[in-house]
């Protein structure tokens, strides 16, 4: 598969702040990618420099092989839906949607029959005479990937482009935006601090942490194998293990992730602590338990018995599901 | 003890504040019918006296005021030497607009999009310093700066540059001995004069536009040149014409400014003045009076129809 | 009630109607205690300007009247406070004088009160701006002459006629005086074209610069439209002017005697002269308001300002003439007979005052065009119509 961008050894300092340090990174043609990772950890800042909004300080960057370090946003063939949307407020959503047809001198007629094309895309047929004042969050959100569509990018940025929107919308269009991929054959770069949507619409991610990408994978990797403590602490609601508790529990003396849902409550063995909180999940239930410095959490399965708060209970698991993570 | 769920007044204050919470409208009715008052009874009581007087006439013979209704006052605005005011004005207070906005534009774009801490700072200096200092002060001072024997020619003298202030003056309508005589001259002083009230806005219009509205219009393929048409400027369009308003509205109705620079040609604030001073024409005076209200009236519905408040 | 006798009754009315005018008051009683006079800028010193200049203190101290003043910038403004009323007495000039006679406004003025009347110059006794069918509205106060003014560089004799302002010429420097002479910024100036057309033109028939005819009225501004192009700016405020002379090369222009001191003082090469053809003048006078609420310190006012040391201080300070030619001989105060000469003390005749042209005159009913004609016209003018 070609690479649609490429990154190498890329960094973008502001000053003394390294916002983007030494990143090398290869998102696939047709992907859907997601970065993801705390505010301020070079995730948005990576895909500005993807869309032109900034220059690197070193390194480079290649969008289908060629070299865009000194290539304007306005002549590089990607688009981007902003995380406010910037729609034009004074143009209506017509115009708003074919203001990249206008920029390149395509006519009137043309451009706003393609505009309707996409609007029909994005199924908000019939409302190309509002104003984006006049639309809800969902529908701007629409509208901005309408307009980010009409260029045919050959990959399209997404900059934390479902925060803004509440829970179930937000559900609804994790699935609409993959189906668009899908349909559109695109390769998507989305910027996001939510691990769930991330995991749950990226073909593959990365992970970043101040500046530097910790791991770079598939979503099953990233939440079965997470490469380091901040990963496996950021991605998800892994336990993550110190070394001495490892050993305790007949591993080496190394940092080790441990799914909940992988745990399991047993009578007796190597460790075991008081049970702290108790939070019904509907599939079953998530159980906390204190063991000296560490708080393990287990997912007992809906049905089986669930232990009572302040009682004592010792941990089990399948050896091959401690993912050891190096001794740091 | 537990305590009561409904806490004692402590006093008037707090018993005001209840009654204000109770009834919302009391304290938007106390807080807007004294400036209501003024703007309804003052402001809009003189306006229609002044209306009520334009249409009264002049006696022909004994210069007293006839307090009949006619339109003979306003028939008399379209005697060529009234038009000729009524135009120069025009002219005078569109050209000062669009020198200010052109001049005024860069200026607000780095305040609102560039400068930042003590350079903000002074910028809001820089440009509110002027409206410190007395008008009449300013007037006059540029009136030497602009004299034949001021500080301009001596600087343009010393410079070799005498033939481009002759080169204005040789300008059919602006000619004059010097600029300070010259209606170049009253243009340069209305720019300067009015400036602030053009940035101001312009800048306040220009902040409020996200950086990202920008970086959309780049990002769709668009050029500099066609942000700045298709984004920048209709989004800064409210403020340019806030700000227009301003410098347009003050130099129509300005009678200072022509009296001290220029070419003692009558704009209409000099001419109602003198019409109501010294000739006690007050119709006629109320007649031209009436005439920039007109005329900001169609402006306004102009800018409303070029889509000037669509991003309001 | 006073000494004082109002005449004003019902049954007197009728009377009046024959005699139309008569002085109100008979007597003077005893001072009110104040007086509240509408003035010109610098007409009623109390030395706050200039220590020396002073004329107030004294007066309040002997009288026990003091003295409220207002200043007025133009005649309208005093005609309208005038009609406002609380007011008591006014320095009118002669196109406002008239206005305030017509509009009853001033009352008449009872000479046989007022000592100092006999002092008053016989040229002003009986001024027509202040004297109406034989009836006195006002005491003369101060009168001058709206001279030409030029820079003696330029001309190193006395420019001898006007022209040098109303036709396009060469001057004795060898340029032109296109763009470097001025004319006064009102519609009165109408006045100063007749003036100088009636010594060069006698064909029209112009017998005073105030009562013209249509179409002496329309030459007049023929010749007011040909000094437009000679004239850069036209002048208003006194103080602009001197500036123009100083910085903007101008070299002839009408102007008062004030600006040729100030300008002289400051060491200016400027002088000044009446040519040929005469000159248009002002000329003010003290009226009382026909409801005065302060007619005995008012009287007292009067008397007070034509003594002759007010006179000769006044004289001086505003660049003006007395109207008590004792003021410039008896060394009371400031003026000598030169400075009243360089004001144009002997040049009365030749002096034709500014009054309010109306449309009733000399000419006949409706002959001549009235000051609201002016007004516009001049307007015009000025905007090259």
């Amino acid at each position: 598969m070609t690479a649609a961008v490429e990154f190498q050894d890329v960094s973008r300092h502001f000053g003394p702040v390294r916002a983007v340090d030494g990143v090398d990174l290869t998102i696939a043609e047709g992907s859907f990618f997601a970065m993801l990772g705390p505010s301020g950890s070079g995730k948005t800042t990576c895909l500005r420099l993807i869309s032109g909004f900034e220059k690197p300080t070193g390194g480079a960057i290649r969008i289908f092989g060629e070299d865009v370090s000194n290539t304007p946003p306005h002549l590089r063939n990607v688009n981007t839906v902003f995380q406010d949307y910037a729609l034009f407020p004074h143009l209506n959503v017509r115009d708003n949607v074919a203001y990249g047809l206008m920029v390149k001198g395509v006519g009137r007629a043309a451009r706003h029959a393609k505009a309707e094309e996409m609007l029909a895309l994005v199924k908000l047929d019939g409302y190309g005479d509002r104003k984006p004042a006049q639309l809800s969050g969902g529908q701007r959100q629409r509208v901005a990937l309408a307009r980010a569509l009409v260029n045919e990018p050959r990959v399209l940025l997404l900059d934390e482009p479902l925060g803004a929107l509440d829970l179930k919308l937000r559900e609804a269009m994790q699935d609409e935006l993959k189906a668009l991929q899908h349909k559109l054959g695109l390769t998507f770069v989305f910027v996001t601090h939510d691990q769930h949507e991330a995991l749950s619409m990226a073909d593959s991610l990365a992970v970043f942490n101040e500046g530097k990408i910790a791991q770079i994978g598939s979503p099953q990797d990233i939440y079965d194998r997470p490469a380091t403590r901040f990963v496996a602490d950021f991605v998800g609601s892994s336990n993550v293990l110190p070394p001495d508790l490892t050993r305790a529990l007949g591993g080496p003396a190394q940092w080790a992730s441990l799914r909940p849902e992988a745990t399991r409550l047993a009578a007796t063995g190597p460790v075991s602590g008081t049970v702290t909180a108790l939070r019904y999940l509907g599939s079953g239930t998530r159980v906390v338990i204190h063991t000296g410095a560490t708080e393990i959490a287990a997912l007992v399965p809906a049905g089986q018995p669930v232990p009572a708060e302040g009682a004592t209970t010792a941990i089990a698991f399948e050896p091959q599901a401690l993912h050891l993570m190096g001794t740091n | 003890m537990t305590a009561p769920a409904i806490l004692p007044a402590k006093g008037a204050a707090d018993r005001l504040t209840g009654v204000f919470w109770r009834r919302p409208g009391l304290l938007l009715l106390l807080l807007v019918t004294p400036p209501l008052l003024w703007l309804g009874v003052v402001y809009l009581g003189s306006l229609a006296a002044l209306l009520l007087q334009s249409f009264y006439s002049i006696d022909e013979f004994s210069g007293v005021v006839k307090e009949e209704f006619t339109l003979k006052t306003y028939a008399e605005l379209f005697r060529a030497q009234n038009l000729d005011i009524i135009l120069r004005t025009v002219v005078m207070a569109t050209a000062v607009t669009l020198a200010c906005a052109v001049l005024a534009f860069p200026i607000a774009y780095y305040a609102a999009r560039y400068a930042k801490g003590p350079w903000k700072a002074a910028f809001y200096l820089g440009v509110m310093l002027p409206l410190w200092s007395s008008y009449l002060v300013k007037v006059y001072a540029w009136k030497l700066i602009l004299a034949k024997e001021g500080i301009l020619g001596w600087a343009a003298e010393g410079t070799g540059t005498g033939f481009i202030i002759d080169g204005i003056l040789s300008v059919p309508f602006l000619e004059g001995s010097s600029l300070s005589t010259s209606p170049f001259g009253t243009f340069l002083v209305f720019v300067y004069i009015w400036l602030p009230y053009m940035i101001l806005p312009m800048q306040a219009a220009l902040e409020r536009v996200p950086n990202s509205m920008l970086e959309a219009s780049a990002d769709l393929g668009a050029t500099r040149s066609q942000t700045f048409r298709t984004v920048i400027l209709p989004l800064a369009l409210p403020g340019v014409i806030a700000g227009s308003i301003f410098t347009f509205s003050l130099t129509l109705g300005d009678y200072i400014i022509p009296q001290i620079v220029g070419d003692s040609s009558r704009f209409i604030g000099l001419t109602v003045y003198q019409l109501q001073g010294t000739a006690g024409n007050t119709p006629l005076a109320a007649a031209f009076a009436v005439v920039p209200i007109l005329i900001m009236l169609v402006y306004l519905s102009l800018a409303k129809r070029a889509g000037a408040f669509d991003a309001l | 009630m006073q000494t004082m006798k109002l005449m004003a009754t019902t049954a007197l009315c009728a009377w009046t109607a024959i005699t139309p005018a008569l002085a109100q008051v008979t007597e003077i009683g005893a001072p009110e205690g104040q007086v509240n006079i509408v003035a010109w800028p610098g007409y009623i010193e109390r030395g706050e300007t200039v220590k020396e200049f002073d004329w107030v203190t004294k007066f309040e101290a002997a009288s026990g009247c003091k003295v409220n003043v207002k200043t007025a910038n133009t005649s309208d403004e005093m005609v309208a406070l005038m009609n406002e009323g609380g007011f008591d007495l006014v320095t009118a000039s002669g196109d406002a004088s008239l206005r305030l006679v017509a509009g009853d406004r001033v009352q008449p003025i009872n000479t046989d009160l007022i000592p100092s009347w006999s002092t008053v110059d016989e040229r002003l006794k009986s001024a027509p701006w202040h004297t109406v069918d034989g009836v006195h509205y006002g005491v003369p106060y101060m009168w001058g002459p709206n001279v030409l003014m030029y820079n003696s560089e330029v001309f190193k004799e006395p420019p001898t006629s006007w022209n040098v302002v109303f036709e396009e010429q060469t001057l004795p420097d060898g340029q032109s005086n296109k763009g470097r002479v001025q004319a006064y910024d009102g519609p009165i100036h109408i006045a100063d074209a007749a003036q100088y057309l009636m010594f060069h033109k006698p064909e029209l028939g112009i017998t005073s610069p105030y009562e013209l005819n249509e179409e002496q009225y329309k030459a007049a501004l023929d010749l007011l439209r040909g000094q437009r192009e000679l004239v850069s700016r036209y002048w208003h405020d006194a103080f602009i002017q001197i500036d123009d002379f100083k910085n903007e090369g101008v070299v002839a222009s009408g102007s008062w005697p004030f600006q040729r001191n100030l300008l002289q003082a400051d060491g200016q090469p400027i002088a000044s002269v009446i040519p040929q053809e005469g000159a248009t003048g002002w000329a003010d006078t003290t009226m009382m308001h026909v409801d005065a609420a302060n007619p005995n310190c008012s009287y007292l006012w009067m008397e007070h300002t034509l003594s002759s040391n007010l006179q000769s201080d006044l004289a001086v300070w505003f660049g003006a003439n007395p109207s008590v030619p004792a003021a410039c001989t008896d060394g009371r105060g400031m003026s000598t007979a030169e400075t009243c000469t360089g004001n144009g003390m002997d040049d009365f005749d030749k002096i034709r005052f500014w009054t309010t042209p109306v449309s009733n005159c000399s000419q006949g009913e409706g002959a001549c065009v009235p000051y609201y004609r002016w007004v516009s016209d001049y307007i015009g003018v000025i905007g090259g119509r």
